[in-house]
C-alpha cells in the first residue's frame, strides 16, 4: 500500500497509492489500519486536540 | 518548476484516520438570499426523511470506531431547514455523549436567521462554531447580499450579531468580511466590526476577496486578483486592532476537505460529493447514502480526489478539483440521471439517482 518516494526532497516522505484508498459502506478507510497509518504518516498520531479541525467548506483555497 | 510542498505529517495522519469523521451536510440547497456573486443554483427542496434517517444511522454505525465527529452545516442557507439541524445535531450529541466521542458542529450561514434562541439550541448540541458573511457597510452589503425579494439584509444580521454578543452563550462566530476592488465599503465595515465586537473574544474576522466561482452572474462583476488580495487583507486587518483576524497567517499547506477521505458532503437528495465550491460538476458525484446509513460509493469517481497522496503534493491536496481529470467522468449531465450501475453496491430500491 505504501511506496517510498526518493525524489521528495530532504525529508524523503512516503506516498500512498491513491487508487488503493478505498472506503467501506460506512465511510471507513479500508486497509489503512493503525499500523499502516503510523508507517505512512511518519509515526504521528492524530493530536489530542482534534477539536481544532475546521472543515469550513467556504474557507477553502479557491475562495482566497 | 514549482516548489514542492507537503502538509505536515500530523495533518496527513488526521486526514487519513478512520477515527475521525467529518460530514458536510446540506439540509437544503435553497437560499433566502440572492448574493450577486453566489455560485450556487438554489435548487428547491429540503433533505428528505430518508436521507435524514440515513445520516443518523450512519452516525450510529460509526460510534464504535470514532474518536471525533464533526458536523458542518452548509447549503443553500442551512437555517431555512433548522429543524433538520436540530434533529441530526441533537441525535449526534446524545450518541457521542453516551459513547465518549468528541462532537463539534459548525454552521456556515448568512446570519439572517441566527437569532439567540436558535443559537442557544445549537450550542446545547455542541454546535458552537459559526461562519457569517458580510460584504461591506450597510448600503453595499444590501446591494450585494439582498433577500430574494431584493430587500436589504444588513440590519437584521447586525441585530442578530449584537444580540448574540450581549448573550452569555458559548460560541465562536467568524465574520467573513468580503471585499471587491473597491475596498472603501469593507474599510468602513472593518471599523464598525472593531467597534462593536472588538472586546468580545468569541468574534473573529476572516477577510476574503469576492471570487467569481460561476453561477447566474458569473463574469458580470469585478474581483480582486488573488495575487493582490494579500496586501488588501493586511491593510484591512490594520483597521481591526481589537479583533483576531483568523486568516492573516493562512495555513501553509492545508488539506482541503475534498481531499480528506474521512470527509464527505451529503446533499439534500442523499448524493455524496467532494467539493463544496463545484456542486454541479459531474466529477463531484461519488455515490449516495441510503436510509439505512449505507454508503454506495463509486471508487472510480472517488479516487481521483485522493491523487495528492501519491506524493503528498501540497498543491493537489489543497485544491484537488483543479487536478481531477474531466474526461474520467460519466456522461450524465448534472441535470440528468446517474445510472445506478455507477453507484457500486447501491442498496437503494430505486434504479436511478436523480441529479436535480
Amino acid at each position: 500500500m505504501t511506496n517510498q518516494k526518493s525524489d521528495q526532497g530532504k525529508d524523503n516522505k512516503v506516498g500512498i497509492d491513491s487508487d488503493k484508498i478505498e472506503l467501506d459502506d460506512a465511510g471507513r478507510i479500508k486497509e489503512l489500519n493503525d499500523e499502516q497509518l503510523e508507517k505512512v504518516a511518519g509515526g504521528m498520531r492524530p493530536r489530542g486536540d482534534i477539536c481544532r479541525i475546521q472543515t469550513d467548506p467556504k474557507g477553502c483555497s479557491m475562495n482566497m | 518548476m514549482s516548489k514542492l510542498t507537503s502538509p505536515s505529517r500530523t495533518d496527513l495522519s488526521e486526514a487519513l484516520s478512520s477515527k475521525i469523521l467529518e460530514l458536510i451536510l446540506l439540509p437544503t440547497e435553497e437560499c433566502n438570499f440572492r448574493c450577486i456573486y453566489c455560485y450556487e443554483d438554489h435548487v428547491p427542496g429540503r433533505m428528505s426523511n430518508a436521507t435524514v434517517a440515513g445520516i443518523k444511522r450512519l452516525i450510529e454505525r460509526r460510534m464504535d470506531d470514532l474518536q471525533f465527529l464533526r458536523l458542518s452545516w452548509f447549503g443553500g442557507e442551512p437555517l431555512i431547514a433548522a429543524d433538520i439541524l436540530f434533529e441530526i445535531g441533537e441525535f449526534a450529541n446524545k450518541q457521542c455523549d453516551a459513547r465518549g466521542v468528541i462532537l463539534a458542529g459548525d454552521v456556515t450561514t448568512n446570519g439572517f436567521m441566527l437569532a439567540p434562541a436558535t443559537m442557544s439550541r445549537l450550542v446545547a448540541a455542541k454546535h458552537q462554531q459559526f461562519f457569517v458573511s458580510l460584504a461591506g457597510a450597510r448600503e453595499v452589503h444590501d446591494r450585494l447580499r439582498p433577500l430574494v425579494s431584493g430587500k436589504g439584509t444588513f440590519d437584521r444580521i447586525w441585530r442578530n450579531l449584537t444580540e448574540l454578543r450581549d448573550s452569555s452563550l458559548d460560541f465562536t462566530i467568524d465574520l467573513r468580511l468580503h471585499f471587491g476592488p473597491d475596498i472603501i465599503p469593507c474599510e468602513a465595515l472593518c471599523r464598525e466590526v472593531n467597534d462593536a465586537f472588538g472586546d468580545d473574544g468569541r468574534f473573529t474576522v476572516s477577510l476574503q476577496r469576492i471570487a467569481d466561482l460561476g453561477g447566474a452572474n458569473t463574469g458580470t462583476f469585478d474581483t480582486v486578483a488573488p495575487e493582490d488580495a494579500r496586501a488588501i487583507v493586511w491593510h484591512l486587518a490594520s483597521l481591526l486592532p481589537d479583533v483576531q483576524v483568523s486568516n492573516l497567517y493562512p495555513k501553509k499547506h492545508p488539506i482541503c476537505c475534498a481531499a480528506r477521505p474521512n470527509n464527505m458532503i451529503i446533499r439534500t437528495d442523499g448524493r455524496l460529493s467532494r467539493c463544496a465550491c463545484q456542486l454541479n460538476d459531474r466529477r463531484n458525484f461519488v455515490g449516495s447514502i441510503d436510509a439505512d446509513g449505507h454508503l454506495a460509493l463509486d471508487q472510480k469517481q472517488l479516487n481521483p480526489w485522493f491523487k495528492g497522496y501519491n506524493s503528498f503534493d501540497g498543491n493537489m491536496l489543497a485544491c484537488p478539483v483543479n487536478t481531477v481529470p474531466r474526461e474520467a467522468w460519466p456522461e450524465a449531465a448534472p441535470t440528468g440521471l446517474i445510472p445506478v450501475e455507477r453507484l457500486v453496491g447501491q442498496r437503494s430500491t430505486s434504479t436511478v439517482v436523480r441529479a436535480s
